[in-house]
């Protein structure tokens, strides 16, 4: 269940450039291979230029860890957190409009609990892209999670299943460039994979980094709809086996070292392995038992739990929250739901009304407000950066399609064009509205965000410049992400 | 010698001087002063080129200046040296680059430390107006500024709305881009000062790249002057052929120290130009040398580093040693046993190395078995060895000659040849996987000659069935895919940059990529028939494909270039001699086989024996050892040489080169290094410490601790058919075993990271075998008495030598602390068990106390609402009583009447159908609804969970001629409208369909339905719809309201008869996606082979009454009827239903439910301290294991040897 990626695979074959790749992330700049010469010269002249005032700017190198909360299936922003009056009905929400604690700022009925804490984060109403001719949720994924599009598509908008050629999740970029300083699990997803059909976890993977920077991911066994299955979350590979006890394994270890030591010359020639370094990491992880004692959500306080709401979502959240305590730098929640399936997913098509006044949306308001106020009390916020989105939101007008998806009177197609976003913690602004949609949502009225810009962002505020370039597999430099990051979020 | 500022300031001609001097401030800072090594003595001086001369304004030389000393060394002298042109033509800077000034000759004097020597200086045809080609001068310079570099203008997309061709492969492209495009801003050739290329490139504008050259430098000159002329391009003007690097091979002494390299073009008119300055320069090794770029280079410890010079699509390499401190080195000439022990010693000689002595027996005999057979040897075998009396080496070649070709050889080397091939079900299937690492075993196992092997790959044809090799096509489906693949696999060189542009690192070319590649584009796949219906599974973008197909060579099939558009004809980037000539009418792939497996092919033996080479000894001689690039020059050519050379004169002799390796004495040398050897990494001066590969290591734990094996079938790792396969915990993958998803050596990873060590300390792979109650230590226990002899027994069996006595003294005085270990744990347990029996008592006190409360609310509760649940039941039996008074009433006073007027008015239509009730195998919902076989043989349908559901019924008979199907939808009691719908009674059907296959096989073939009759549609929703093929949509389909609460049915008849004795599979698919819950609740399921038109009809019995008069009926007739119009009476229906909804039991008030919950909660167990469960369970294992401790002190060694390195490493 619990995958610990093993090799970091060679993420190149060919690794014959006169520039490693350690030297550039050192330097640190683009624009270095082949520029070559002259790079620290230019490296100075750009000190002066807009990306480096950016660079080392507002926000710069805040964040120590990320927990993303990703709403797969595309949540319907018009239904949520930015409802229209007076508009016509085959726009307008089923829900009410409630005000919140930002005066002029109203949710839907269906977020209460949100609308009690949205003076704690950053709520961007004017994310908006223009889909490379597709509108199905893989490519929309993959797209949020690598800041690439990629161009091999059905034609039904779908994309291949993962491939080791894929642009690596921005995790695995992250942990590569700031390797934890702790022995704890780097990058972790939960509970499910992202995922449409039956193409599952594209966009999820190290790509072309190579397995070692891949997540480890903890998937509880269950269906979807089972709202216990965090309750059975297994940990074997961090758990120490019953017949080898702490005492015993410690016992086995100090015996270990002493043989080593008698065999000096075959020591020496290993000695690039830093086999003792890890073996001291990983005797520390799992005899302090710190990892497994993450994972153990059933020892927070019951009251606790129940704040978070007793089901899959609201317990992964917690558990996102323990990780990040713990020493994890990347934490991906994945909404628990098959992007383009039914129930709880937010893909909704049909029966929109029933299905978040009753399914998605208590759900999130409840799990999602309770890791704001508890991640803020514990002053996590300070130095973990907290994300919120989908790959879109939905259509304004009901019963039309945009995505050659059949739409009922009572449901709303993707809407890559307008949706909306929020941001916390490391330094992001609280009780700011970034950005505003039309009359109708449809379109950002102002200060449009591209999707890649919100993940220039994150990288921006762990202190790496989103110009950074890594090598694919065919060796070709190609930067972390083609954007700028808005560092209008942060205070 | 005069100094470079005067020069900046004065001529401007001169601004290249000053230009190279800008570019390299921060070098020149960091870089220590150079001076000569002490105490050096120069003996004479040298210089290159011999003599200079300069054509036009903007060329010049660069000087290498070379002192020899009296100590033999040669030293760089260039920038140390007094520089001084005579005569006035010319200039020199300080780094050794002269310039023109004006036409004339002169001389440049060279003076250091009282020696001199001088060159002729030549200077000619400067004009006032030089002329600047574009591929002759401008590509070069933008190309040195790195405006077409593949992270500027040159990379896919270029940069910012500007592109260039990849460091200027493609001239035409890029004065295009520069002229006409921006509507020709970029150019201004009237006002060349206000040419956005020159604003840009001296940051006049602001440019994202910053400042490349200021106004005025030489470049800008060069360009400003290309601009002025017209911005032409002449497609005729000379081109680059080759480039030259001097001094080739260059040693450098001291670390520290610089040496000055020159690079020299040659041209298709013949001329030769010095190139130096606009060349680039890389190094290989850059722990050993770097580059700033340009040709002076740094030098950082000692070693070996090539140096890849370029310049204009040509490229050059030569290797720089950097010596180093060897003072004190005295060579001594080592024992050789072979060419190759000659070949290697002459490069150790060269290189002032001393290798280390001949490894142990035991050593030997551990790195042989791993190496040949991926598998140690056990402790009998190191024991024999050991005391074995005749000489080493006789005593070791009888070893190399018992292993090669031995069982668990075939094993080990097939497993390698099923990486390379890419042997994966993902590809192949499970079958066609194990078929294909059969052939390649077959091959193996027989010793195939390596070019006719590789020839059989290439040209096979036919089913991938009983061809296996053909599987190779079948893997590399696509044109592009097999050439890149091809290359890289069997000629170790990579064609995959050069797809889209000229290869940017090395001499390929587009042109060659598609010329090559058409030699693959007439490759067809077809079906094999023998597939059946196995597919292997395809993607959202790829198709299923059956799991075997036919290759052939189509007569047609060509390769698109993707710049031209043209069809590139089948040329080979590189001819070579074949043995043989082809037959005339040869395929394309019978050509492309004899080009590559030709003796003479120059990369084809000679990559093969590098991997062999590199697999003995951890390191090729090039390495990586799939990479033969310009840029990446063999450690040892003379070795290389030799290797291919046995090769290809034995035949191609695969075992013939592993002996040789493995019999010289370079293979056996100890992995111990001495001062003259411990920084040495490419030449095998000492053997070389190498990962087990995943799978070794996980059949070597297996065989030292004499555990089963836990993979899938039972079989060893390096046996697995698949890389699909693997232990639960994914230990194979885990540890670095190729995913064979490519030919690339890459895939396989020989790190160690936290995944892996924890795979290997805590996981279940190690910790099962060594666990396992059943495995050697186990009987070793029992039988070895001795505690000294079983840690020798143990050590010998894993790490394969005996333990020397500090181990065994080391083992058993950790053996003697599990004894006080036990006691301390148990005496922490007891304190701890002291310290918590207070909480836990009362924790349970609390429990108890709450149980009880919690059990009295809900007694008490009871009671309070006693007098409602009885009043409520009461209520309820009445309901019941006046619900049976009517219906009786019914029966007694109506129901023959009704009968009555049924048995006159029935239909005619009605008549028997046979009917047959169809028995579901398996039922499933979606959405998690349950659905449950009835004791009538109807279906019903659990709680709704959600909206809308699709239900799918198999069921298996053995009717044969079926005619259609007949679906009954039913009421009940427990329904909210008494059904059969769950919207108020009615539902949506909107898709009825029926799949058949053969009996108890998945059902998959639809079947045509002619038609669908129903005794009653709704409005809009007519029978019809459930069978016109369109799924999905909510408001189509079969519905029945407003006649809910009554059943209904549907009668599809079936275009062709189905079915045989044989018996068949039928699936039924109901789609009902109407939200709102539109579903059926209840139905049944029968199927007739009744002659058609066929109606809903009356069951036989009641046929045959009806068709008496009524006097004549029989008291059987009678009662058929009778128990018939029971059944469908829909007045005594309704009653029926009514009395069933009212005896339904009352609903459990919700505080009572409420109370249970509160009851079970405080019965849960009360929460033990952490630790306290810990220390119990420990102290419960602790215990056990005292019983058998040595049993434990044996695991206990096994681990600690197993994690340590000389057992994960080859040594």
């Amino acid at each position: 269940m619990l995958r610990i990626p093993g090799q970091p695979g060679r993420d190149l074959c060919d690794n014959h450039l006169g520039i490693t790749r350690r030297d550039l992330i050192r330097v640190g700049g683009s624009a270095i291979l082949g520029c070559t010469l002259g790079s620290l010269l230019s490296l100075k002249a750009r000190a002066a230029s807009e990306a480096a005032a950016i660079k080392g700017g507002p926000g710069w190198g805040k964040a120590k860890s990320v927990v993303m909360v990703y709403l797969q299936g595309g949540p319907s922003h018009l239904d949520l957190w930015d409802p229209k009056e007076n508009v016509p009905d085959k726009i307008r929400s089923p829900f009410t409009n409630i005000k919140t604690k930002i005066p002029g700022i109203n949710f839907t009925e269906i977020l209460p609990k949100l609308a009690q804490v949205n003076d704690k984060f950053t709520m961007i109403r004017s994310m908006s892209y223009t889909p490379n001719g597709l509108f199905n949720h893989t490519a929309a994924i993959y797209q949020i999670m690598t800041g690439y599009t990629t161009d091999k598509v059905s034609p039904s908008g779908q994309l291949e299943p993962p491939s080791p050629k894929d642009y690596p999740n921005f995790g695995s970029n992250i942990i590569r460039l700031k390797p934890p300083t702790e022995p704890m699990l780097p990058f972790v997803v939960l509970p499910r994979p992202l995922q449409e059909s039956n193409v599952v976890g594209k966009g999820g993977t190290a790509g072309f980094l190579g397995k070692g920077f891949d997540p480890y991911t903890l998937f509880p066994d269950g269906d979807d709809l089972d709202m216990t299955k965090m309750n059975r979350i297994k940990v074997d590979d961090l758990n120490l086996r019953p017949d080898v006890y702490a005492q015993r394994l410690k016992r086995r270890a100090s015996l270990r070292q002493s043989i080593e030591a008698t065999m000096p010359d075959i020591d020496k020639a290993v000695e690039n392995y830093h086999l003792d370094e890890y073996y001291g990491k990983a005797l520390d992880l799992i005899t302090s038992g710190k990892a497994r004692d993450a994972f153990a959500i059933d020892r927070e306080d019951d009251k606790l739990r129940d704040r978070y709401g007793r089901n899959t979502f609201g317990q992964s959240l917690l558990l996102a929250r323990r990780l990040v305590e713990a020493g994890t730098r990347v934490v991906e929640v994945i909404w628990p739901k098959v992007a383009n399936s039914d129930n709880h997913s937010w893909d909704m098509h049909t029966g929109l009304t029933s299905r978040l006044k009753n399914q998605a949306g208590p759900m999130f308001d409840q799990g999602f407000s309770a890791f704001i106020e508890d991640m803020e009390q514990r002053g996590l916020l300070d130095e973990t950066l907290v994300v919120t989105l989908g790959e879109f939101g939905r259509s304004p007008e009901k019963g039309l399609s945009t995505s050659g998806n059949v739409n009922s009177a009572d449901g709303r197609d993707h809407w890559p064009y307008c949706y909306t976003a929020c941001v916390a913690g490391a330094g992001i602004k609280k009780g700011y509205v970034h950005g505003e949609s039309d009359a109708t949502g449809s379109s950002p009225k102002s200060d449009p965000v591209h999707p890649t810009e919100l993940l220039a962002t994150i990288y921006h505020a762990f202190g790496i410049d989103p110009d950074t370039i890594v090598y694919n597999h065919l060796n070709q430099p190609r930067e972390l992400v083609k954007a700028k990051p808005n560092t209008a979020f942060f205070a | 010698m005069k100094s470079a500022v005067r020069f900046a300031s004065v001529f401007a001609l001169s601004a290249a001087s000053v230009w190279a001097n800008a570019l390299t401030p921060e070098m020149a800072r960091t870089s220590p002063p150079e001076a000569l090594p002490a105490g050096a003595q120069i003996s004479a001086l040298e210089v290159q080129p011999q003599k200079v001369a300069l054509s036009g304004k903007y060329e010049a030389a660069q000087l290498v200046i070379t002192a020899r000393l009296t100590s033999g060394d040669a030293v760089d002298v260039t920038r140390l040296a007094k520089l001084h042109v005579d005569g006035g033509v010319a200039e020199v800077s300080a780094s050794g680059q002269v310039t023109p000034l004006h036409n004339g000759s002169g001389t440049v004097l060279i003076e250091i430390a009282g020696k001199s020597v001088s060159a002729p200086v030549l200077v000619a045809d400067i004009v006032e107006a030089q002329a600047v080609d574009f591929i002759r001068d401008v590509n070069p310079v933008m190309t040195k500024l790195g405006c077409n570099a593949g992270t500027c203008h040159g990379a896919k997309d270029g940069k910012y709305g500007f592109k260039l061709s990849l460091r200027g492969y493609d001239p035409i492209y890029d004065v295009r881009s520069l002229k006409d495009d921006l509507a020709g801003r970029r150019l201004n050739t009237a006002s060349p000062d206000d040419s956005l290329m020159l604003l840009k490139a001296t940051a006049g504008v602001p440019h994202e790249g910053g400042q490349r050259t200021p106004i005025g430098s030489k470049y800008y000159e060069m360009l400003r002057s290309w601009i002025a002329d017209g911005a032409k391009l002449d497609l005729k003007a000379p081109r680059v052929t080759k480039i030259e690097v001097f001094p080739r091979d260059p040693v450098v002494q001291q670390v520290g120290a610089r040496q000055q390299v020159r690079i020299v073009a040659t041209y298709t008119d013949g001329k030769m130009r010095d190139v130096t300055a606009e060349a680039f320069v890389e190094s290989g090794n850059g722990d050993v040398a770097k580059t700033d770029g340009g040709g002076l280079i740094d030098t950082l410890r000692r070693g070996e580093a090539p140096l890849l010079a370029r310049y204009e699509g040509n490229y050059v390499a030569t290797t720089l040693t950097v010596m180093g401190d060897r003072s004190g080195f005295a060579w001594q000439q080592p024992e050789t046993w072979s060419r190759i022990d000659e070949l290697v010693a002459s490069k150790w000689e060269r290189m002032k190395i001393q290798p280390s002595d001949l490894c142990s027996d035991a050593d030997f005999l551990r790195r042989v078995y791993l190496d040949l057979t991926g598998l140690p040897p056990s402790a009998e075998e190191v024991r024999a060895f050991i005391a074995e009396t005749s000489p080493p080496r006789e005593k070791r070649n009888a070893v190399i000659d018992k292993l090669i070709g031995s069982p668990e050889f075939i094993e080990h080397w097939t497993n390698k040849w099923s990486d390379m091939l890419q042997v994966n079900s993902q590809f192949l299937g499970a079958e066609g996987a194990k078929t294909f690492r059969g052939w390649i075993r077959q091959q193996v196992a027989a010793n195939k000659p390596y070019d006719q092997f590789v020839r059989e790959i290439l040209t096979a044809t036919g089913s991938t069935k009983d061809n296996p090799a053909a599987s190779y096509w079948k893997i590399l489906r696509e044109p592009a895919e097999a050439m890149e693949n091809t290359t890289h696999l069997f000629l170790a060189t990579r064609f995959n940059c050069n797809k889209c542009h000229d290869h940017p690192f090395e001499r390929w070319t587009q042109d060659q990529y598609y010329h090559l590649g058409a030699y693959f584009t007439q490759v067809q796949l077809t079906a094999d028939p023998a597939s059946g219906k196995a597919v292997i599974a395809g993607t959202a973008v790829e198709k299923a494909r059956p799991i075997y197909e036919i290759v052939k060579d189509a007569p047609t099939g060509d390769m698109i270039h993707l710049r031209t558009n043209k069809v590139a004809a089948p040329t080979f980037p590189y001819e070579t001699k074949l043995e043989t000539a082809l037959p005339e009418k040869s395929t394309r792939r019978e050509q492309l086989a004899a080009w590559m497996t030709s003796a003479d092919n120059r990369f084809f033996a000679a990559s093969y024996v590098n991997r062999l080479w590199g697999y003995l000894t951890g390191a090729g001689i090039i390495e990586p050892l799939d990479d033969i690039r310009a840029g990446n020059p063999p450690t040892n050519p003379e070795l290389l040489e030799y290797l291919k050379t046995e090769f290809i004169s034995h035949g191609f002799d695969v075992r013939h080169v592993l002996r040789l390796i493995c019999q010289s004495r370079t293979y056996q040398l100890s992995v111990g290094t001495n001062k003259w050897n411990e920084d040495d990494k490419i030449n095998y001066s000492h053997a070389m410490a190498r990962r087990l590969p995943a799978e070794v290591l996980y059949d070597a734990v297996l065989k030292v601790t004499g555990a089963p094996t836990r993979l899938p079938g039972g079989s060893g790792a390096q046996q697995l058919p698949d890389s699909a396969l693997d232990l639960p915990s994914g230990f194979l993958a885990n540890l670095g075993r190729p995913a064979r998803e490519s030919a690339c050596e890459c895939e396989r990873s020989s790190d160690l990271r936290l995944g892996s060590v924890m795979a290997l300390l805590s996981g279940p792979a190690v910790a099962d075998a060594i666990g396992d109650d059943k495995n050697g230590l186990a009987k070793l226990v029992a039988t070895q008495p001795d505690d000294a002899k079983l840690a020798d027994e143990i050590f010998t069996r894993v790490l394969n030598r005996p333990a020397t006595s500090t181990e065994i003294k080391k083992t058993l005085e950790t053996w003697a602390t599990i004894d006080p270990e036990n006691t301390t744990l148990l005496a922490e347990w007891q304190a701890k068990e002291k310290e918590q029996a207070p909480i836990i008592a009362k924790m349970e006190a609390e429990r108890v106390t709450a149980i009880d409360a919690a059990k009295k609310e809900l007694a008490r509760y009871e009671t309070e609402i006693a007098p409602k649940v009885a009043a409520a039941e009461k209520k309820r039996l009445e309901e019941i009583a006046k619900a049976d008074a009517a219906l009786k009433a019914y029966e007694k006073d109506k129901l023959a009447v009704a009968q009555a007027k049924f048995e006159e008015t029935v239909p005619i239509a009605r008549t028997y159908t046979g009917w047959q009730l169809l028995d579901p195998t398996d039922m499933k919902s979606t959405n998690n609804i349950s659905l449950t076989k009835q004791a009538d043989g109807s279906i019903k349908a659990g709680a709704q969970t959600a909206q809308n559901a699709d239900y799918t019924i198999n069921v298996d008979t053995k009717l044969a001629g079926i005619t259609g199907i007949l679906l009954e939808v039913l009421p009940s009691a427990d329904e909210p409208g008494f059904g059969p719908g769950r919207a108020s009674g009615n539902f949506v059907l909107t898709e009825f369909t029926v799949k058949a296959s053969e009996y108890q096989m998945n059902a998959v073939n639809e079947v045509d339905v002619a038609s669908a009759m129903a005794d009653f549609s709704q409005e809009k929703f007519d029978i019809k719809g459930a069978i016109d093929g369109k799924k999905g949509d909510p408001n189509n389909g079969w519905a029945i309201a407003p006649q809910v609460g009554v059943p209904h049915y549907a009668v599809f008849t079936l275009k062709k008869p189905l079915g045989d004795a044989k018996g068949s599979r039928l699936r039924f698919e109901m789609n009902m996606p109407r939200t709102g819950m539109f579903t059926i609740a209840h139905f049944r399921l029968w199927a007739t082979t009744s002659e058609q038109p066929l109606t809903i009809g009356l069951p036989l019995a009641v046929v045959d009454a009806l068709k008496k008069p009524a006097p004549t009926r029989t008291k059987e007739d009678v009662a058929a009827l009778t128990s018939y119009w029971k059944e469908a009476d829909p007045d005594l229906r309704k009653l029926t239903l009514t009395l069933g909804k009212n005896q339904m039991p009352l609903p459990i008030d919700p505080g009572v439910l409420d109370r249970r919950e509160s009851v079970a909660k405080a019965e849960l167990p009360i929460k033990l301290d952490a630790k306290l469960v810990q220390l119990r369970q420990d102290s419960t294992q602790s215990n056990a294991q005292m019983t058998n401790k040595r049993l434990t002190a044996a695991q206990d060694l096994t681990w600690a040897l197993v994690n340590n390195a000389a057992f994960l490493f080859n040594h």
